[in-house]
């Protein structure tokens, strides 16, 4: 029965990613033109490269000037040249996508980032009462799961977002398939990621796999 | 003004030691490897993030908001914001790689009802 279910769900899985695939070849084509539709085939387009190592060095140039607070010519040029420097060795790691939905996708992730605060705070809650409870009411458990997320920022994001809420740790990822071995620390929080997903339709929220469609089918699920 | 500022922060640094206790306690009585990184992994991400947002709201009303103080001593509390970051981005992080390497080297979860390890 278990198994069944697992392979209905990798299936839907890999169809709704050959979806996604198809959207967007249509609609971000004038982009690249590799289509694929993974956000991972982003690195090796030539278009990128510039924009890429343009943020890199703001980013770390703005970083430099925050921790060094002194502003004279000396120390600002310095600042430009490491900026330089190490924008053009590691730009590809910090800008790997290049889109008109980077701007939505942070704001989406700033909001996101507010509902994790509060689960971070419950997350500690929950602990601190098993642990202060003289009976210690845990009940560990192993589980598996798969998502639709491919992207390594979103496996990141899930992966500890999983890590720091209630009674659950991330063990593993398998990026390919989006698989995710996680360990509960009692029945409750592993419902709460294997049956309500609500944080997988948030972190799929914020990375918008899958469009409308996938949010759709998930609500099916949730009702089934 | 500082003695309600004086008030918060005391209040975010004994919350944030509360948490590191906490977490430190959990280490002790829980019974197995993974239970452990349960309590370790996240009161001390809490514990720490609250007790340098104490910090970080002391500096910021005592020193940084007087007037004709120099500049590297106004960014302190933007450095402490960074290590806020950091902490949230390396210790979920960390704690899924001890949980990995446990598991890749086949430590066996605790079940209700065995004994302690």
């Amino acid at each position: 029965m278990k198994k069944g279910e697992k392979v209905e769900k990798r299936k839907k899985g890999e169809k709704s990613r050959g979806e996604k695939s198809r959207g967007e070849r249509g609609k971000e084509g004038k982009r690249g033109g590799e289509g694929g539709g993974g956000e991972r085939e982003g690195v090796e387009r030539k278009g990128g490269k510039g924009f890429g190592i343009f943020v890199t060095f703001c980013v770390l140039f703005l970083f430099w000037l925050l921790l060094s607070g002194i502003f004279d010519a000396f120390h600002v040029g310095a600042g430009v040249i490491c900026s330089v420097i190490v924008a053009l060795i590691s730009h590809d790691l910090l800008v790997r996508e290049r889109g008109e939905k980077v701007l939505l996708k942070s704001f989406r992730f700033v909001i996101y980032l507010g509902w994790e605060l509060w689960q971070i705070a419950l997350a500690n809650f929950d602990v601190a009462y098993r642990v202060l409870h003289p009976r210690m009411p845990i009940d560990p458990l192993i589980i598996e799961f798969d998502t639709p997320l491919r992207s390594d920022f979103a496996l990141v994001t899930l992966a500890n977002s999983i890590t720091l809420t209630p009674g659950t740790i991330t063990i593993s990822v398998e990026p390919e398939r989006g698989r995710f071995l996680v360990h509960a620390i009692s029945k409750k929080p592993a419902d709460a990621l294997t049956v309500e997903k609500t944080m997988q339709n948030k972190v799929a929220d914020v990375f918008m796999v899958g469009g409308q469609e996938k949010g759709g089918e998930w609500k099916n699920d949730m009702a089934a | 003004m500082i003695g309600i500022i004086e008030i918060i922060v005391v209040i975010l640094l004994a919350a944030g030691v509360f948490f590191m206790l906490t977490g430190a306690i959990g280490l002790l009585r829980f019974p197995d490897f993974y239970t452990r990184l349960h309590a370790t992994g996240k009161c001390d991400t809490l514990g720490e993030v609250l007790i340098i947002a104490g910090l970080l709201l002391h500096h910021f009303f005592v020193y940084s908001s007087v007037p004709g103080a120099e500049l590297s001593v106004k960014l302190v509390p933007v450095k402490l914001l960074f290590l806020i970051v950091f902490i949230f981005l390396a210790n979920p992080t960390a704690t899924h790689a001890i949980m990995k390497a446990a598991y890749n080297t086949g430590e066996k979860p605790w079940k209700v009802g065995e004994e302690r390890k």
